[in-house]
């Protein structure tokens, strides 16, 4: 399907043609006067792929993510390098169409004034013209995947750090776009609740839209991504299918710390364990840095 | 399961193995296709349709709103040195609107009185009351601070900074029009210079934007001061009078002269109800759900500043009215502003309304200053508000 992605205000679309290109970038890279945030990434996101980009801390996952977003560079940023949404330029997007095409659910964030769960999640149709029917859908829908349609009426500042990351992951899935980008939607997560929000990623993404996920837990990358990208400083150390991408070796090295990967006893997938010492052996004295 | 509904966790079937991993089927474990969560594919699930809750209510409560509003205003033109009946207000009002006198007894004195001298200032501060509420309102989104004050952008002290000087240097450049002209360009002015100073990169950020606006104020305040130091003895007292605000001296003139911009604002204000509403999820937020920020950051500040601006330019400052109305309103009708918006501005109309008719009858024959009212009921219904919203919400988050 040919998607316009500008003219569209239509909504409804759930994504592209499963494999077409939507969201790529070609040498992107981010400095600080003080550091290289990012170093030549180069990477493409398709319709019907869930992307997973993990990596340790610091290791640029959330500028990549923001990159991806078209957010605006942080102040004494310089960004090289290319980000294209649709065959694009993001940063050619007027506002209202780029919250059309993409959604992006952030680190954290509880609104500033006490609103209701329900004005929050209204909130996610802003980008399209009002249509009360496909509004009130879209918020239905949404409330009940993120599980917080229980919830509505309560004030979001109320709610605990996971029902809020919930109300923000339902907003974000009322905006009805066919890319979605999630910072760490599980940091606040129990463990039903992480679940649930990596399978409805990849739904979305066996749907035809194109999802791109930050997480820590290597786990979830391994039994939920189609494809996952491991950042290290600022570069991509591995691109590609879960069991390409997260190798022993790759993990050892990259979180510099001995990393197993097993077969899943149920599933046809693979899981990561930090291989910690043989049996028997004494725990290392802690050296100062550690 | 001592908790079962509130976190949604699912009630265990009978028979079900939940607990014993080793027997449950591969590929999709059992407890997660018996639960209730609709699949995502396309959002093309039907999900249970919300009710919009209380959107019919928040239009009911802004007719009431409206309606007690015209009543204060009713009042105050009905009472003064010449008690005139209620009735024979709103029948003098309708008579001069074409209507007839509606079969009330209208006597001529009644009607010079609340027309040439009662209803000029009740309009008047009808109208410098719903810029001062709506103002708040507005600034108050824009920085997400519940305690933000159109003070903060500096208009006040700009405004106050050009009256004075205009009283100490040139009080008959142009004849009466000198003080409140004055007073409107450094109002505007003084914004405009704290906007300039917290812009760089082609961005505002909010938090410096109020710091720019504290600094700016506090030159303001000191150019007041240089204009003291230099007055005269009338003209201090015109200066001291100018700052605790009154609408004594509302005409019809002053009138014609504060609506167009104070009208036009606050239409324009409207607009601004989902910008705010989005910016209170944060600017990477609202930016991420199309909204252009920095121009919704522009318009709020000019909106402020020309609100703000035009209130203060013929009755001086009148304290609380921005800060207190916008909390109000929120305790009672929540934080979307397309109710805050207008309930604001009717509060604030209001309630200064109803502050002149006691600053103009509890020492008859004098006049207490306007703004002396407002800051002797509004700060300590200020104080009562903070602790009921912080018990209410459990702090400011």
């Amino acid at each position: 399907m040919t998607v316009d992605p500008a003219g569209d205000t239509t909504g409804g679309t759930p994504g592209g043609t499963p494999g077409e290109p939507v969201l790529t970038a070609a040498g992107l890279s981010v400095h600080t006067p003080a550091a290289r945030l990012l170093d030549d990434i180069t990477l493409t996101v398709r319709a019907g792929e869930l992307l997973a980009i993990v990596g340790p801390n610091g290791a640029g996952k959330s500028t990549l993510l923001a990159a991806l977003a078209g957010d605006r560079p942080a102040p004494r940023t310089r960004t090289t390098g290319e980000v294209s949404l649709f065959g694009r330029p993001v940063g050619s997007y007027r506002p209202g169409a780029l919250a059309r095409l993409r959604a992006v659910l952030p680190q954290s964030g509880t609104p500033r004034f006490p609103f209701t769960v329900e004005d929050v999640v209204r909130l996610g149709r802003a980008p399209w013209p009002p249509d009360r029917d496909r509004d009130d859908a879209a918020v239905g829908t949404a409330l009940a995947i993120a599980d917080v349609a229980h919830l509505t009426a309560r004030r979001c500042t109320d709610l605990s750090g996971g029902e809020q990351a919930r109300v923000s992951l339902a907003r974000v899935l009322a905006q009805d776009t066919p890319v979605l980008l999630l910072d760490e939607p599980t940091a606040a997560l129990d463990l039903r609740h992480t679940e649930n929000v990596l399978m409805t990623a990849r739904r979305m993404a066996d749907a035809g839209r194109a999802v791109v996920v930050v997480v820590h837990d290597l786990n979830l990358a391994a039994t939920h991504a189609t494809t996952v990208a491991v950042l290290a400083g600022g570069r991509l150390r591995a691109l590609g299918s879960p069991a390409e991408a997260l190798t022993s070796t790759i993990l050892t090295e990259t979180y510099d710390h001995p990393v197993t990967v097993i077969d899943h006893p149920l599933r046809p997938v693979r899981l990561v364990l930090p291989a910690g010492l043989p049996a028997g052996q004494p725990l290392p004295p802690q050296s100062p840095g550690a | 399961m001592t908790r079962p509904r509130a976190e949604g966790a699912p009630a265990p079937t009978p028979g079900d193995p939940a607990g014993t991993d080793g027997s449950a089927p591969p590929a999709v474990p059992s407890i997660v296709r018996r639960r209730s969560l609709p699949s995502a594919g396309g959002l093309t699930v039907d999900g249970p349709r919300p009710r919009r809750s209380g959107r019919g209510r928040a239009a009911s409560a802004l007719v009431l709103l409206s309606i007690a509003v015209a009543a204060a205003a009713v009042l105050s033109a009905a009472t003064g040195a010449v008690g005139v009946p209620p009735l024979s207000v709103i029948g003098a009002l309708a008579d001069h609107l074409g209507l007839g006198t509606l079969g009330v007894d209208v006597s001529a004195r009644h009607d010079a009185v609340i027309w040439n001298i009662r209803l000029p200032r009740v309009l008047l501060g009808l109208l410098v009351g719903a810029c001062l509420g709506c103002a708040g309102a507005i600034l108050q989104g824009l920085s997400g601070n519940p305690l933000a004050d159109p003070a903060l952008v500096g208009v006040s002290g700009g405004a106050a900074a050009g009256a004075a000087a205009a009283i100490v240097a040139a009080p008959a450049l142009l004849g009466q029009w000198t003080v409140p002209t004055a007073a409107f360009l450094g109002g505007l002015l003084a914004t405009s210079v704290v906007y300039l100073a917290a812009r760089r990169d082609g961005r505002t950020e909010i938090i410096t934007l109020m710091l720019a606006g504290v600094a700016v104020g506090a030159v303001a305040n000191a150019l007041v001061g240089l204009a003291i130091f230099t007055a005269n003895d009338q003209e201090l007292r015109d200066i001291t009078f100018w700052s605790l605000g009154s609408i004594g001296g509302a005409t019809w003139t002053a009138l014609a002269a504060v609506a167009p911009p104070g009208l036009v604002g606050l239409v324009l204000a409207l607009r601004l109800a989902r910008p705010l509403d989005l910016l209170a999820l944060g600017e990477r937020e609202a930016a991420h759900l199309g909204l252009p920020v920095e121009r919704t950051h522009r318009q709020a500040v000019a909106l402020v500043a020309l609100l703000t601006a035009a209130a203060v330019a013929f009755t001086g400052i009148i304290w609380f009215i921005g800060l207190v109305a916008p909390h109000l309103v929120r305790l009672v009708g929540g934080p979307r502003h397309a109710m805050l918006l207008p309930a604001s501005a009717l509060v604030g109309a209001g309630t200064v309304v109803l502050a002149d008719l006691a600053a103009r009858t509890i020492a008859v024959p004098a006049e207490v200053p306007l703004g002396v009212v407002t800051a002797l009921v509004g700060g300590p219904v200020f104080v009562l508000l903070l602790r009921r919203t912080r018990n209410a919400h459990g702090g400011w988050a």
